[in-house]
């Protein structure tokens, strides 16, 4: 997956694939996250936030699961 | 040199390299300056200087205080707190060469000084070779780096030892990190047993790693592990596949038949170095195990037809399946042939019986049969590319099988034995270990070979399979390796929370010793006992060192050493960081996606947690 990379304070980069509905995230420590049946729209707003670690906070965790890859 | 500010006290016991001295009225202050900097005299684990004439003596401070009173002093000193008790351990020119071992000992009434940061660069030297790493610095000097001698770091062996979370998987990747610099080095060789699979991702430059059902995904950086069976001498493989035999003679007519099986083999595909002659059962000849066990299958189960004239192996009584072909089932599956029972009526001509001379291993063939077709024993019994075919013949020999192990082109091979059933454990190590050592020890002479091209094995968490049991095969080898490896150019390098729980044979080779904070009193006395040097004093610290500190003693050090271990990069620690409960910047900002501080997930999925156990694989199918 291709990830494209973001200015925030703890995320690196943020990719996303529509056919499995996958979101991965790459945080500065290396850590890379892969969060389940995440909608588009979510990755989109997501993207468009002013601060993508509070929007991760507010809208993904706790709501998505996620995996280590 | 000699000067009032360094001055300490004097001499007043000397007992073999055990020396006592008394304090000075002026440096009972505690606190002296030279040069600007600020020194605390007394504190333990710091170095004096004993000058006598030509030669300065050193020492390290190993106990302060009351206790230090020589014993027929101490009704003179009721207060005691003006002794110290010294350890010595080398001597220096006045130039400043320092070297370990005394010429000559110090007697009473001699001074002792303060070692400044600058007499103790010159100890320590700052030897701009290239066969020096460096590790870290030194914990109470900032500007001296800590460096270590790769040359005895590696032939003497050495141990890293500490608690978990003192920061041991991070001193060894630190080690790595310096040992696999390619500019430096361009023909290390190194081999990690990763027992728990910590290292692939934060070595994975700089490595290959070899794995049982490795994640074979696009982006996958880890390759498949196998072990072939054949290459294992006959005591792992009757281990691995037949288990235990009732008696020798049992166990002589397997060994038997292998031995056939291989000589078969040779004589189809002949391999240089190999003859007929020389051949013996635990020589690394591919054979077919799946065929032989079919054949000890049908002798042992086997019912034959029986009628005058008959050979009874030319008429076995196959079961018939329902499209009236017989069931000869298929030795590479596992799968065994189904034989009709015995039958023995009056009236009935068709005449069943067992076949004449049955081997007494029924137990031990249920028993491989059933391995041949667990999936999880693949890596061993349907080894890729090394699977023989039923005359032995295969796709890659052992030069591929050690090629990837130790001969390719990146420094460091991991070998994450994560994957491996825990049973066996044991057995896989020590046959892995010794098919290594073997190689390296005949190839001794070739460039490619063990004293040309020297391999350093580290092995992680240690104590899980070099345990003092006098069957276990790892432990077995790594004694091996530890006592001749020096001569064969294998290095062992022992990774371990429990070190009481190493075979002490094992521990006591290591020349090196890297110990992180080690709180348990067992196993602290297992490294004071193991350690050539009279440095009670030293390993006293271990249970108060912090956090990646280290003290590194023994032959690939100058002196001993407390070290600040500098850890690598953040990307490339290996993967044993605590588990973060509650992390300590907010949500916002956090790099954690879990822990107890966000809210519980709406939608949690159990099934993939069972799917994750039922496959033996921390990724599911999700993950790509």
């Amino acid at each position: 997956m291709n990830r494209e990379l973001v200015s925030s304070s703890n995320i690196t980069s943020i990719g996303y694939d529509d056919d499995s509905e996958t979101l991965e995230i790459e945080f500065h420590n290396g850590g890379v996250y892969q969060y389940f049946d995440v909608p588009r729209s979510v990755y989109e707003d997501l993207m468009a936030a002013e601060s993508h670690g509070g929007y991760l906070a507010k809208n993904i965790k706790g709501v998505y699961r996620y995996s280590k890859v | 040199m000699s000067s009032k500010e360094t001055y300490m006290g004097s001499v007043e016991d000397v007992n073999g390299s055990t020396v006592r001295i008394s304090l000075s009225k002026q440096s009972l202050t505690g606190f002296v300056y030279i040069k600007g900097q600020g020194y605390r005299i007394g504190q333990i684990g710091s170095f004096v200087r004993i000058p006598i004439g030509f030669v300065n003596l050193y020492g390290i401070v190993s106990q302060v205080g009351a206790s230090a009173v020589p014993e027929n002093k101490r009704e003179d000193n009721p207060s005691g707190n003006r002794w110290m008790t010294i350890q010595l351990i080398g001597e220096g020119q006045r130039s400043g060469t320092f070297q370990r071992g005394l010429s000559q000992y110090p007697t009473i009434g001699d001074e002792v000084h303060l070692v400044s940061e600058k007499e103790l660069k010159n100890i320590y030297g700052e030897p701009d070779k290239p066969y020096f790493v460096k590790l870290g610095h030194i914990s109470n000097a900032e500007s001296i780096s800590a460096l270590v001698d790769i040359n005895k770091l590696i032939t003497r062996h050495s141990a890293v030892v500490g608690t978990t979370g003192s920061g041991k998987s991070t001193t060894v990747s630190s080690i790595m990190n310096a040992l696999s610099d390619v500019n430096k080095y361009p023909s290390a060789r190194i081999l990690i047993l990763d027992i728990h699979g910590e290292y692939g991702m934060a070595l994975k430059d700089m490595a290959n790693i070899y794995k049982v059902n490795p994640d074979t995904g696009v982006n996958s950086y880890e390759k498949e592990l196998h072990i072939p069976f054949w290459a294992l001498n006959s005591d792992e493989l009757c281990e691995l596949s037949f288990g235990k035999f009732d008696n020798e003679k049992d166990k002589n007519i397997v060994l038997e038949r292998i031995h056939k099986s291989k000589i078969n083999s040779i004589q189809h595909h002949p391999k240089n170095g190999a003859s007929i002659d020389s051949l013996s059962v635990d020589s690394p000849i591919p054979f077919s195990l799946h065929n032989l066990w079919s054949e000890l299958f049908t002798e042992t189960f086997g019912t034959y037809y029986k009628k005058a004239g008959n050979v009874p192996s030319q008429n076995l009584a196959y079961e018939l399946d329902g499209e009236g072909k017989e069931i000869k089932g298929n030795p590479e599956d596992g799968i065994p042939p189904v034989f009709k029972p015995v039958k023995n009526d009056k009236d009935d001509e068709e005449k069943i019986h067992y076949l004449p001379n049955t081997p007494n291993l029924g137990k031990q063939i249920t028993l491989l049969g059933s391995k041949l077709r667990i999936p999880r024993y693949n890596f061993i019994f349907k080894p890729g590319n090394w699977m023989p075919g039923c005359d032995g013949e295969v796709k890659s020999d052992l030069d591929e099988l050690l090629k990837n192990w130790i001969g390719s082109d990146r420094p460091i091979t991991i070998l994450d034995l994560s994957g491996v059933p825990v049973d066996i454990l044991h057995t896989i190590i020590g046959a892995l270990l010794r098919i290594l050592y073997e190689a390296l020890f005949w190839a001794r002479n070739l460039s490619q070979g063990g004293r040309n091209r020297p391999l350093l094995l580290v092995m992680e968490e240690a104590h899980l399979y070099l345990n003092n049991d006098s069957n276990n095969m790892a432990s077995n080898v790594v004694q091996r390796i530890v006592k001749e490896g020096r001569k064969y150019g294998i290095g062992a390098m022992i990774v371990s929370q429990r070190p009481s729980e190493i075979n002490p044979t094992i521990l006591s080779q290591c020349g090196t010793f890297v110990a992180l904070r080690l709180a348990n009193s067992t196993d602290r006395g297992h490294i004071t006992s193991a350690l050539s040097d009279n440095l009670d004093g030293l390993t006293n610290m271990l249970p108060t060192l912090r956090t990646g500190e280290a003290i590194i003693l023994g032959e690939a050090v100058k002196l001993p050493m407390r070290t600040s271990i500098t850890p690598p990069p953040k990307n490339r620690r290996p993967d044993s960081q605590d588990p973060v409960i509650y992390d300590e910047v907010n949500q916002e900002e956090t790099q954690i996606p879990g822990g107890w501080a966000i809210p519980m997930e709406r939608n949690k999925n159990y099934e993939e947690l069972a799917e994750a156990w039922r496959a033996q694989n921390p990724k599911v199918k999700r993950v790509k």
